[in-house]
């Protein structure tokens, strides 16, 4: 059961024992409560006197009928000794009844006594339960006030926490902003340093290159050395066996004279001969000369050896310095010849910007500015021109077809111009001189006529005039000199008329000739032909404007291959580059399977050999199929660490998985559980954690359905949730009534500590 | 005051632009993982599930591949940054046959280049061609951005219906098409533009930043 902690003076906790107390007093206590009362009761009723005060006999308890029985019994009993009158009787009987009834009277009150006594006790009880609750309310307004204070000082203790935490927190903020910077100096730093990297290592490889350059040039140099060494040395042999040959002369020549000595000994003790003594002697002498010379020589030999052995080192220093020069020369030889062919390249481009130039220069323009300032412009200009001479070709072709088909138009119209003056020609020789003569004479003579008559007629009109003037000058005056003047008049019209006449015979004479064609009319061709000149003027200008237009396209689309042309050799040039990582997936692949590949081959060429080949022995393989059963059982490894990966995945996804559900059941239900083998499981409890040795939980075998608790049944943690053990597990077999009742309580506990050490 | 507007100016630009380099790197990050994921070059349990752009995208966890997308992309950000890319392909390759099956191009265009670049190869045609590359851009908000990217994923998602299912093992490479005149690193080799021959080509969408512009096709060999 519950420790009852009224020291305690949380809110909730009061309540939780308030709780507690109140389930306890329902379930427990006031269970014995109801017993004590039945069995008050009970002692009650066996408190009543068993004994009847009339009778005297004991009276059985719990049946009240027998008494009266049992008395009228004996009463009758009594009767029947004592034979009596009716009437005595019946007084008898009444008497009797009487007493009956008194004695029931009496057993009535005494029920009604004893109803009173029980009465009074109860209201002692009562009473004495009335003053316990009162003093209980007290304690518990007690423990409310004080709960209050401290409730109190709680809050005032939780403003100086929140307090503190907002400094904490503000603390806290200025601080990661003071990281954040220093976070970004260091990134900035750590880029800087990326970039120092990156150049040094650059740096690196070329001196690397460098160096193995160099290493490469003092191994090939090392390696003539070498050579040289050994020809000294062999050298130095052939010159040592020479002096060997010498010595060995030498020696012999010694021996030679030690014997001649000794037979020149032998001679002397033998002879005694003085000549051949002398002789010997001279020999003698003359063969140590020579033994001298010989030594003289070969010490001499011997310096020059050295100094020659001397002088070869120096010989291969400066022979290496030689070679290099060589080399170097050679170098400098090819890059001479280069230059030559750049310098006569050079030359040649030179010569042909000269001509260019040159000829440009004679090209330049009257006021002395250069018309192209390059080749490039010519060739524009060169290809403008062309284009404009062909289609001035076209044009000149057309213009003459043209006058083709004018000439002979003109010619056919000069032959009928020939033909028709011809015609002229004739009608003039056969008309003309006849008829035309005849009437001109006619008419001259009639005019002859008329001018001699004009003449009479006027000599006869002064004559009248003069008779006039003389006879009657001032009546007939007027009219007369009127119609003589009109008169003249008229013969002067008549003379005009005559000459317009004439002229105009005159005139027509030459005129015939020009209306000639009969088809054409002048009058009407007038107007159309000027429309028609205007219609041509108009579609020569336009013709003229196609012209140049067409040649200004063809130009314009000559610029545009030419540019595409260059645009595309640029575009060459520029052209983008397609990159891809060396060690990319495909390629790898590539490479596996050239190398598979190559392998088989070699199995199959291998395997095929040993077959072929006489002293076949089929009992062993060659080391290729070996090879290649050893990558079969790398590829199998390969497999299997692919699918050791896959495993690994999915069992990381499945411990994230469960790591989740773990953390949903502790934050759902307080309890840390973490699967066993055989379907067991322990539980921990989030808010009573193991600390140190001291394990805390409880392990449930699904299996067999049992509860150990950890530390056996008589460790600390064991003994502290017995209690709720017997209570839930043992009283009522509810396991996750039992859990959360120890949630319940440690959470309390956890909680409490915390405020507690706050205080 | 002008100088120094167009200064800030300057450097706003240099700061969108690495910023869209960054993005548009990214991009090509995500989208090679969406290819591998989703054409089954690499089983389906290499992959790890990542929210990004609103979708979960598929990462691959592969060591190996991871190795090598990286490195490509550390090199990609500095190119992208310099503007030298032009594209980026994704080949799958058969790896039985050898054959190029399938060809993931994303091409790249760079808005306003900067006239350090291009002026002196096309003098003659830079008149005509002016006005369309002077186009202004509308500012484009990154929300916007990103549902386009979204609706490029979802593209490539579906465009699994429509591609030939993809026979026997496969392996991928990443090609770059870079400026002739840009750094190159060791490690990277030229390499042919393995083109699918007689292909089937299907343009996808597009998407644009305020410098770049990044067009998506894929072709792909016609089983008859």
């Amino acid at each position: 059961m519950r420790a009852h902690t009224p020291q305690q003076g949380n809110d909730a906790s009061r309540r939780r024992s308030s709780i507690t107390s109140a389930h306890r007093t329902s379930m427990g206590s006031s269970i014995p409560r109801v017993q004590s009362r039945i069995a008050a009761g009970r002692a009650a009723s066996s408190n009543q006197p068993t004994f009847d005060f009339l009778t005297g006999a004991e009276l059985r308890p719990g049946s009240r009928g027998e008494p009266f029985r049992q008395s009228a019994r004996v009463v009758s009993g009594g009767n029947k000794d004592l034979p009596l009158f009716e009437t005595e009787t019946e007084r008898e009987k009444r008497h009797k009844e009487l007493e009956e009834l008194k004695a029931e009277v009496k057993t009535l009150k005494y029920t009604i006594d004893n109803h009173k006594q029980e009465e009074e006790l109860s209201k002692l009880r009562q009473e004495s339960e009335l003053r316990d609750v009162r003093r209980k309310a007290e304690e518990d307004f007690k423990k409310m006030q004080a709960a209050d204070s401290e409730k109190a000082k709680a809050v005032r203790q939780h403003e100086l926490l929140l307090k503190e935490v907002t400094e904490v927190r503000d603390a806290a903020s200025n601080e990661k902003a003071a990281l954040e910077r220093r976070l970004h100096e260091i990134e900035d730093g750590k880029r800087l340093l990326e970039e120092e990297i990156e150049d040094v290592r650059s740096e690196k490889e070329e001196t690397l290159r460098t160096i193995e350059r160099k290493i490469a040039e003092i191994e090939s140099r090392n390696e003539t050395l070498q050579r040289t060494v050994e020809e000294l040395q062999q050298d130095s042999d052939r010159r040592e066996a020479l002096l060997q040959d010498a010595q060995q002369q030498l020696s012999e020549k010694e021996n030679a004279y030690g014997s001649l000595e000794a037979e020149n000994i032998r001679l002397k003790a033998q002879t005694g001969d003085a000549d051949t003594l002398a002789i010997i002697k001279r020999e003698l002498s003359e063969q140590v000369t020579h033994i001298r010379k010989l030594e003289v020589n070969n010490r001499e030999q011997a310096a020059e050896l050295k100094h020659f052995k001397r002088l070869h080192k120096a010989v291969e220093v400066v022979e290496e310095e030689k070679r290099t020069l060589q080399r170097k020369l050679d170098a400098v030889e090819g890059l001479e010849n280069e230059l030559g062919e750049a310098r006569i390249q050079r030359q040649r481009l030179e010569d042909e910007q000269l001509a260019w130039t040159g000829f440009l220069e004679s090209q330049a323009g009257s006021d002395g500015q250069l018309e192209f300032d390059s080749p490039e412009a010519i060739a524009r200009a060169l290809v403008a021109e062309r284009l404009q001479t062909a289609s001035l070709v076209e044009r000149v072709g057309a213009i003459e077809a043209e006058l083709s088909t004018k000439d002979s138009t003109i010619q056919s119209l000069e032959e009928e111009k020939s033909k028709f003056s011809e015609q002229l020609e004739k009608v003039k020789s056969t008309n003309g001189t006849v008829t035309n003569s005849k009437t001109h004479m006619r008419l001259e003579r009639q005019k002859a006529l008329a001018i001699k008559e004009a003449e009479y007629l006027r000599a006869q009109l002064k004559t009248y005039d003069t008779e006039d003037t003389t006879f009657q000058p001032e009546t007939v005056d007027e009219a007369k000199i009127k119609r003589i003047q009109e008169l003249e008049d008229m013969v002067e019209q008549y003379r005009g008329e005559v000459q317009t006449l004439n002229t105009e015979l005159s005139t027509r004479e030459p005129l015939p000739l020009a209306p000639q064609s009969p088809a054409k009319r002048p009058h009407d061709d007038s107007e159309d032909n000027e429309r028609v000149g205007q219609l041509l003027r108009k579609k020569r200008k336009l013709e003229d404007e196609f012209s140049t237009l067409q040649n200004s396209t063809k130009l314009l689309q000559k610029e545009l291959s030419v540019t595409k042309e260059r645009l595309t050799a640029a575009s060459q040039q520029s052209k983008t580059r397609i990159l891809s990582l060396r060690s990319n997936p495909t390629s790898d692949f590539e490479a596996i399977k050239l190398s598979t590949l190559n392998a088989l081959r070699q199995e199959n060429a291998d395997l095929l050999a040993r077959l072929l080949s006489p002293d076949a022995n089929i009992e062993s393989v060659p080391l290729s199929t070996l090879k290649a059963s050893q990558r079969d059982v790398d590829d199998a490894k390969a497999a299997l660490a692919s699918e050791k990966k896959r495993n690994d995945r999915l069992m990381k996804v499945w411990g994230a998985k469960s790591t989740e559900f773990r953390n949903l059941v502790i934050s759902l239900l307080g309890w840390d559980v973490v699967f066993m083998k055989d379907g067991k499981m322990r539980v921990t409890s989030f808010f009573y954690p193991s600390k140190g040795d001291d394990e805390n939980s409880i392990v449930f075998d699904g299996e067999k359905g049992t509860m150990k608790i950890s530390g056996g049944p008589e460790s600390a943690f064991a003994v502290k949730i017995s209690d709720q053990i017997k209570f839930w597990v043992k009283e009522r077999g509810c396991i996750p009534g039992f859990l959360a009742a120890l949630t319940l309580e440690f959470w309390e506990e956890a909680n409490n500590d915390g405020t507690l050490r706050v205080d | 005051m002008s100088v120094e507007r167009e200064k800030d100016k300057s450097k706003v630009h240099k700061l969108q632009l690495k910023g869209s380099s960054r993005l548009v790197a990214e991009f090509f990050n995500y989208s090679i993982n969406t290819i591998l994921f989703q054409r089954g070059v690499y089983p389906a349990e290499d992959f790890t599930a990542v929210k990004k752009y609103g979708l979960t995208m598929l990462i691959s966890s592969d060591d190996q591949v991871k190795a090598y997308i990286k490195k490509i992309m550390s090199q990609l950000d500095k190119w992208m940054i310099g503007g030298k890319i032009s594209k980026l392909v994704v080949v799958i390759t058969s790896k039985d046959t050898g054959e190029h099956v399938e060809r993931w191009q994303f091409d790249v265009q760079i808005f306003n280049k900067g006239g350090k670049k291009g002026s002196s190869k096309r003098s003659a045609d830079k008149e005509n061609a002016a006005p369309e590359d002077a186009a202004p851009t509308p500012e484009k908000t990154d929300a916007e951005i990103q549902s386009e990217i979204q609706s490029i994923f979802r593209q490539i998602t579906a465009s699994v219906t429509f591609l030939p299912q993809l026979e026997g093992d496969c392996t991928f490479n990443v090609l770059v098409y870079a400026d002739a005149d840009s750094d190159v690193p060791m490690e990277w080799c030229d390499s042919d533009a393995k083109e699918i021959k007689n292909g089937e080509k299907v343009q996808l969408r597009s998407f644009s930043t305020t410098n770049h512009k990044v067009d998506t096709l894929v072709s792909y060999r016609v089983v008859s």
